[in-house]
């Protein structure tokens, strides 16, 4: 295809994603937690998959389309410009971890059953990596999996698991071989949420809503076959499979509805003294753009994610925290306007959460330092 | 949707010409004073570096803004002097104004422009590195002038690592209002200081990784690691910026004036940051003029002035579209 047949298929595509975002978005916000906020993600998911708006670069033959990275990044400019619901709601894990994960390292069996029910509404995934005393060591976590017969015995407590309360499946990291120590010994697994033993308790958030919970697991039994992704004892590099998806392609959306609303920051702004400091955010909104569209389009051309990744994701976790932060103090505390869904007094208490989720600040920098620039691992 | 990656030929072309940059461009000449650059200003011309986006009819190589701001990045990372990014936008606005003759002078190496500053609070002008020059090139937020100039006197030869000299304007040769040719101009002096940036980062990280106290590499500890991750990611972001507004430029897509505005704001402020970075990680001899990183603070100060100063800058991106 030449560039002008490519651009004028992408012109095309656009006005078809704007035609049916403008006629499908919701009218309500999308409660924050509990049962309400499963339906309103389920539906909307749902009303996405039958226009054929869901799952756009994954497979067909698991319910994608297969399309390109430029026409992903077209509809996630779509979504973001009409102001559809946060892509960083319960559908998050499913869309952009589990579901990535399972197409890189799952069975035909997984990816068939699965797959389908994420993008068609049908599922919602949370993540249970993080416990009490394993947050940046992930690699010290010690939730244990007894093999017996066909089946694994969960043991152990996982914490931070947004969404645990409303999920239907969890992606879920677990020490399988008893002896080992740090990334040897790791499974990573698909944990049904409703299965005997497993005990919910959901945890308010500084920002108010109670969506990240602790899970227990009490003689959970999982079967075996089902349950295993990546292979037994090597669920560190499944994990890391899904890591490398979060810092490429996953947050794209979340990063161009960011860049939307520094724009409006700069239509809104009026006070002379915070205009150099929105300049500013302005220019920073910018560069993540330009690094993120590279990124990915590269990733893509590739079929691998570069080390790169790691800068951007940084970048945009920090530059989330200033543009809120200037919203604040341009709109004043309690004020009426609206980033997304909630308000901006609720984004900038959420983006507290964007240089700890994940890997914290601290963590992305020691990631950066040793693996981008090659920098010597500190004497322990 | 522009363009939104640079192709590996392009990148690859301009590798391939700008080759000698190592020999010619080697940081140490720094050390020797004044005009650095200018004995070495015909071999310059001769390996094309001031006409890259000059029409073949004037003597240059006929290509787009992509390669000029791959090629900027890269003789920046060198600290390349003013005068080099000056001549290349004089030739441009001279071809552009129909003044053909002095377009190819000036991709021939024969003229000479130099890059001036006008301070937001006086009247008087400057030019950076201007001995030998007959030229000066101003840009201001909504103009570009192209000046002869009539003299000049040193003003400070101490501070700034190249001599700024106050200069008296001569007859004024071209003045446009041109919004690509100002774009353009920006988009280059963002090449030149993200390449600042670049270099600081690097130069700052191969310190980090061979310096050692406490029985191992600065670079081990915590404290030196994030500093050059913040040095990384503000390269990086600078270096995409640019690309991005040069693809813009290239395809003539109306965001490219807002995109080479962002780029110069956000290389501006990431070499200065970078800069002053490697000045730390360098510890004692980072302080000293016998090593490169005062050249890096300088030479993004002495950048950031000649468009006006990061207030300009920032003012450009504050307008609401």
């Amino acid at each position: 295809m030449s560039e002008t047949d490519d651009t004028c298929s992408l012109r095309a595509f656009r006005s078809q994603a704007r035609d049916w975002l403008n006629a499908n978005i919701p009218d309500s916000h999308a409660p924050l937690e509990g049962p309400g906020s499963r339906r309103f993600i389920l539906d909307w998911q749902k009303q996405q998959y039958d226009g054929g708006w869901a799952g756009l670069t994954w497979p067909k033959e698991y319910g994608g389309r297969s399309l390109s990275v430029a026409q992903q990044i077209v509809w996630f400019e779509e979504y973001a410009r009409a102001g559809a619901p946060s892509t960083h709601d319960g559908s998050f894990v499913g869309l952009n971890h589990a579901g990535p994960t399972l197409i890189a390292c799952g069975t035909e069996e997984q990816k068939a059953f699965h797959l389908p029910r994420i993008l068609s509404g049908e599922a919602i995934w949370c993540q249970g990596f993080s416990e009490p005393g394993s947050g940046s060591d992930l690699a010290s976590l010690r939730t244990k999996g007894r093999i017996e017969g066909d089946e694994l015995i969960v043991e152990g407590q996982k914490i931070w698991s947004s969404y645990a309360d409303i999920a239907d499946y969890q992606e879920l990291l677990i020490r399988t071989d008893p002896d080992s120590k740090r990334h040897a010994g790791i499974t990573w697994v698909i944990c049904p949420m409703d299965l005997p033993g497993i005990t919910v308790r959901p945890i308010r958030t500084m920002a108010g809503p109670s969506k990240f919970c602790e899970v227990f697991y009490d003689n959970v039994r999982l079967p075996l076959n089902d349950a295993v992704v990546g292979g037994l004892n090597n669920g560190w590099k499944t994990a890391m499979a899904t890591l490398g998806f979060e810092r490429g392609t996953a947050s794209l959306a979340l990063q161009i509805k960011l860049i939307e609303q520094v724009e409006v920051l700069v239509r809104d702004c009026d006070d002379a003294m915070l205009a150099p400091r929105i300049a500013d955010l302005r220019a920073d909104a910018a560069a993540l753009k330009a690094m993120s569209y590279s990124f990915a389009l590269s990733a893509a051309a590739s079929g691998s994610p570069g080390s790169e990744g790691s800068l951007i994701r940084l970048f945009f976790a920090e530059l989330a925290q200033r543009v809120s932060e200037a919203a604040v103090d341009l709109y004043g505390i309690g004020a009426p306007q609206l980033a997304g869904d909630h308000g901006w007094a609720y984004g900038y208490l959420e983006a507290f959460s964007e240089t700890i989720a994940g890997g914290t600040a601290e963590i992305q920098r020691n990631i950066i330092g040793e693996r981008v620039l090659g920098l010597p691992r500190g004497k322990a | 949707m522009t363009r939104l990656r640079i192709i590996d030929e392009q990148r690859e072309l301009v590798e391939s010409f700008t080759r000698p940059v190592d020999t010619l461009l080697n940081l140490a000449r720094l050390r020797e004073g004044r005009s650095p650059d200018g004995g070495n200003w015909s071999q310059l011309a001769e390996l094309g570096w001031l006409g890259i986006s000059l029409g073949e009819d004037q003597g240059g190589i006929g290509l787009g803004p992509v390669e000029e701001a791959l090629t900027a990045e890269t003789l920046g990372r060198h600290l390349i002097s003013p005068c080099f990014l000056a001549t290349v936008i004089a030739a441009r606005v001279a071809e552009a104004e129909g003044l053909s003759e002095l377009a190819q002078r000036f991709a021939a190496g024969s003229s000479r422009a130099a890059l001036g500053i006008s301070l937001p609070s006086s009247q008087d002008e400057y030019a950076i590195d201007a001995d030998g020059c007959e030229f000066v090139l101003l840009v201001a937020s909504d103009s570009i002038r192209l000046s002869e100039i009539q003299s000049l006197a040193v003003h400070d030869d101490v501070h700034w690592s190249l001599p700024v000299y106050a200069i008296v304007l001569g007859r004024t040769l071209a003045m446009t209002g041109d919004e690509s040719l100002l774009a353009f101009s920006r988009l280059l002096g963002a090449a030149t200081l993200a390449g600042i940036a670049s270099q600081s980062c690097d130069s700052g990280v191969e310190y980090a990784k061979v310096r050692e106290q406490f029985g191992q590499p600065i670079g081990a500890f915590q404290a030196v690691k994030h500093h050059c991750a913040n040095m990384a990611i503000s390269a990086y972001g600078s270096r995409e910026l640019v690309y991005r507004a040069a693809m813009a430029l290239e395809e003539k897509d109306a965001e490219a004036p807002a995109l080479a505005a962002a780029a110069l704001n956000f290389a501006a402020r990431a070499a200065r940051g970078n800069a002053g970075t490697c000045v730390q990680v360098h510890g004692g001899i980072g302080f000293s003029a016998e090593a490169d990183p005062h050249h890096f603070v300088k030479r993004a100060h002495l950048m950031e002035a000649a468009f006006g100063g990061l207030g300009a800058i920032r003012s450009m991106l504050a307008e609401r579209s």
